[in-house]
């Protein structure tokens, strides 16, 4: 498969004198793959995702993005990075005053898609992710779970390359993220690439994806098929 | 796609308008305030201008004739100047007859009639235009066989001094207006940017241009400075047609005539609005500057 993200000898430092959140990691991910990154808390998964979404610059070491150096981009680069990946949040970042129409369809005016696309894609979209007739409804109206749904449609509206979650799953209840998942794997068979940082172990353990361990920064297990229990 | 982005834009401008309707409201009312003294003060000194211009255009240069001076020379070199429409010699008898009418003594006519006769022969001379009245007479002046020369010059300079006084006191008054009514505009737009900025970060996210994010708020700061400047437009318009209709009506002096040229008038009113847009975006992007991030 070719290769969508490489990472090499990659080291960030928050803090000057501090410790590293990520320590000289390598890292290849191919095009189509879904993995989890899984370890404790500070051990630099969020950090991680910071440095592939192009949030932050590493300190040292690069990272390639499609064979891009991503801290060569210029600015038109930087957008397009971005619109090559959708991200998904624990908190969901949906916007309150927006009904969940507003909220999907704001993915497509930052682009500038016409209307008619707009109007075709969003009902299409969410009616993918289980949430068919609510579009009028404002993110307060819907269960955590829901919410979550509406934020990933808003992730794959634009049909990205990646998908980067970070704790996706952290307020939903396991039955709820249960469900969130199966759209994680549903979206990956289409052949997006999917990274999701998570605490939810048996989740881990019952998908047998790969599972990448951070350890304070560093990557202590990168395993096919992995599980979260040897992990740790 | 240029289409769908300015609609999207606009949507925002208006959106966020609405939500900060008081603050919008107040800085719209600013500039319309700021602009309307300025617009004030524009009318009242190019109207003192008009003023001028009318007096010195009546006036007329007296020209005072040395003994003996050779009369068809002297009328010969002013009629040649650039600018004199008129040249009426007037000696000294019939000068003095017209002072004895101007006074109604007639003793102290019979008095001064013959050799007592102190009045010099003079020239009454029209210029063409009220502006060219001083250098005129300057040059006439110079002529050999004049004595002196007097057009109103006194006057002249004081009108000219209240003209330059007005319009020193509207640059300081309107610009201190100006700077306040910026800063509200602002103000406003901070506030936009503040309640927005999680809005802002998840367009980031989605790959939003800077512009993207921006643009909305400069349409924001262009809507508060055009909507004030409007409300000022209409106001001063309403106010001065009342104005202008009154003094031509009733004006008590033949030289207060408003100006009414729709060219002055169009140009006047024009640039109070070119330049309350231009406050309000000037406000917005001093906030955009150095509040939004992106």
């Amino acid at each position: 498969m070719p290769s969508l993200i490489d990472l090499f000898s990659v080291s960030k430092v928050y803090k000057s004198g501090g410790p590293p959140a990520i320590s000289c990691v390598n890292l290849h991910v191919e095009q189509g793959e879904f993995i989890f990154l899984v370890g404790p808390s500070g051990a630099g998964k969020t950090t991680l995702i910071k440095l592939i979404s192009r949030e932050e610059l590493p300190t040292s070491g690069r990272i390639l993005f499609l064979n891009n150096d991503t801290a060569a981009y210029k600015p038109p680069e930087l957008l397009r990075h971005r619109r090559l990946m959708g991200m998904v949040f624990q908190d969901f970042r949906l916007l309150k005053s927006k009904t969940i129409y507003e909220n999907v369809a704001l993915a497509l005016e930052v682009t500038g898609r016409p209307p008619q696309e707009i109007k075709a894609k969003v009902p299409a979209v969410l009616a993918r992710v289980g949430l068919a007739g609510k579009e009028e409804a404002f993110p307060s109206e819907l269960s955590g779970g829901e919410q979550q749904r509406a934020g990933i449609a808003r992730a794959i509206v634009r049909d990205p390359l990646l998908i980067l979650a970070d704790e996706p799953t952290g307020n939903v209840d396991p039955e709820t993220a249960r469900g969130l998942m199966e759209l994680f794997e549903e979206i990956n068979r289409g052949g997006t690439t999917v990274i999701i940082a998570t605490h939810a172990w048996d989740l881990v353990e019952r998908m047998k994806k790969r599972v990448i361990a951070l350890d304070k920064g560093r990557i202590i297990k990168d395993e096919r098929q992995g599980s979260f229990n040897h992990a740790h | 796609m240029l289409i769908n982005y300015l609609k999207y834009c606009y949507r925002q401008a208006v959106i966020s308008l609405s939500r900060n309707r008081w603050l919008a409201l107040v800085s719209a009312s600013m500039i319309a305030v700021s602009l309307a003294i300025l617009g004030g003060f524009l009318l009242a000194a190019v109207n003192a201008n008009q003023a001028m211009q009318n007096i010195q255009s009546n006036l007329e240069i007296v020209v005072f004739l040395e003994e003996g001076a050779e009369i068809s020379t002297l009328e010969r070199k002013i009629e040649q100047l650039e600018g004199i429409v008129h040249c009426t010699f007037v000696d000294k008898h019939t000068g003095l007859q017209e002072f004895g009418r101007s006074l109604g003594d007639e003793a102290l006519l019979a008095e001064l009639a013959g050799e007592h006769n102190p009045l010099p022969d003079i020239f009454r001379v029209r210029a063409r235009e009220g502006e060219l009245v001083p250098l005129l007479a300057g040059q006439i002046e110079q002529f050999p066989g004049v004595e002196a020369v007097d057009y109103g010059r006194e006057l002249v300079q004081t009108i000219t001094g209240i003209s330059r006084w007005l319009y020193w006191i509207s640059v300081c008054i309107s610009a201190l207006l100006a700077v306040g009514a910026i800063f509200l505009v602002g103000t406003t737009i901070r506030l936009s940017v503040v309640i927005r900025q999680e809005e802002i970060g998840i367009m980031k996210y989605l790959g939003a241009s800077d512009w993207f994010i921006r643009l909305p708020f400069l349409l924001e700061g262009l809507t508060i400075g055009w909507t004030g400047t409007l409300a000022a437009v209409v106001a001063l318009g309403l106010a001065y047609y009342q104005f202008a209709a009154l003094l031509l009506e009733k004006s008590p002096l033949f030289f207060l005539q408003p100006v009414t040229s729709p060219g002055m008038l169009a140009a006047i009113f024009g640039g109070l609005l070119l330049l309350g847009t231009a406050m309000g975006g000037l406000g917005s992007v001093f906030s955009i500057r150095r509040f939004l991030r992106v």
